[in-house]
């Protein structure tokens, strides 16, 4: 056998005879090539997704982590914005859109909905003094990160109309 | 076969998710890996099965591996971990193989026509020889013969000093050639070249 780094490609073997059996087993060894035509395509095949996911995938899932965590940290901050420096007329105006969320304009049928109307139930999210709770139910109550960032997303744009 | 240099070429731009790299490892290598799994006794549609198994693990893995000479080792032992996961999970739900289907295994597919018949039969008489070799002496003329190993690299792969594999080598196709004789088969012709 032809050994890629000349190390005693043979030379250990000093009979003729053993040589010639090495030599006819690396003939054996070469013959399960013919078993299986089209092996390294199929091979290649099978393997070559895994060879792009290995870099693609983890970036895919923890980004998608971060734009939910970041969805929620917006959500926090705009209602401390609400609560502690919203005193005029107009913050008054929004405190009250955000009062009529849950009689008006949502129909608590879906998950997702539930979910807003657990938001704005916690009296504790808008009195200001327990924001926290407000981002766990966020991210906790329905276990789905994308329905979460959407709907939080619909409430922001729309500053808590929808 | 890549040298040391271009196979750390080769496996740098395939962790990098060059298709073109990655094609050139599984041309040299997934027909060395499927040969050794055959060798060791798996059918051919197991040996494929682990053979693409072992590629997809190697493709997920290889951003992690940086090459020290040792990439054909770590391949093998992947491919011989998941022969014998295989090999447990088996006996967990089925009747244990007997020898005579083991060599059945190793002696390849349906008989093929004459006359090749000849070389068939000389093949498989070698090949059921070599399954009757210790496990350790199997080891040795699979990995170097099959898998296409240099004694180097079988040194590293097994742990052990180059003289003590080369007498090892030396022992093992020495009991082959006693074992052939001893079953009546003609010993092979002697060339004279080194192999």
């Amino acid at each position: 056998m032809n050994d890629p780094f000349h190390d005693h490609a043979g030379e250990h073997l000093d009979d003729p005879a053993l040589r010639a059996l090495a030599q006819r087993l690396d003939a054996a060894g070469r013959s399960y090539d013919r078993e299986r035509p089209g092996l390294a395509d199929r091979v290649h095949a099978a393997s070559v997704r895994h060879l792009a996911g290995a870099r693609t995938a983890p970036v895919a899932v923890i980004g998608r982590w971060w734009y939910a965590a970041a969805a929620a940290v917006m959500l926090a901050l705009s209602v401390t914005a609400v609560v502690r420096f919203g005193t005029g007329p107009g913050a008054a105006k929004d405190i009250a859109s955000v009062g009529m969320v849950r009689t008006a304009q949502l129909d608590p049928a879906g998950g997702s909905e539930s979910l807003l109307v657990a938001l704005i139930d916690q009296d504790a999210a808008l009195d200001g003094e327990s924001l926290d709770g407000a981002s766990a139910i966020a991210l906790t109550h329905r276990g789905s990160p994308d329905l979460v960032e959407i709907e939080l997303e619909e409430l922001l744009a729309t500053g808590g109309r929808r | 076969m890549p040298d040391e240099s271009t196979l750390a070429d080769v496996l740098s731009r395939a962790s990098r998710g060059d298709d073109a790299a990655w094609r050139v490892l599984v041309d040299e290598y997934s027909r060395r890996v499927y040969g050794l799994l055959r060798s060791q006794g798996a059918n051919p549609d197991l040996a494929e099965e682990i053979t693409q198994s072992v590629f997809c693990t190697l493709a997920a893995k290889l951003p992690e591996y940086v090459e020290g000479g040792r990439f054909e080792s770590w391949l093998f032992r992947i491919a011989m971990n998941r022969l014998r996961d295989d090999a447990r999970r088996r006996r967990r739900h089925a009747r244990p193989a007997g020898e005579a289907e083991v060599l059945e295994g190793l002696a390849g597919p349906a008989p093929e026509p004459e006359p090749a018949r000849a070389d068939a039969d000389d093949l498989s008489a070698l090949r059921a020889a070599v399954a009757r070799l210790s496990p350790s002496d199997r080891e040795i003329i699979d990995l170097r013969h099959v898998g296409g190993m240099s004694f180097r690299q079988m040194a590293e792969h097994l742990g052990e000093p180059l003289g003590t594999l080369l007498a090892r080598h030396h022992r093992a196709i020495g009991k082959l050639r006693a074992a052939l004789q001893e079953a009546g088969i003609a010993p092979p012709p002697a060339h004279g070249g080194a192999p």
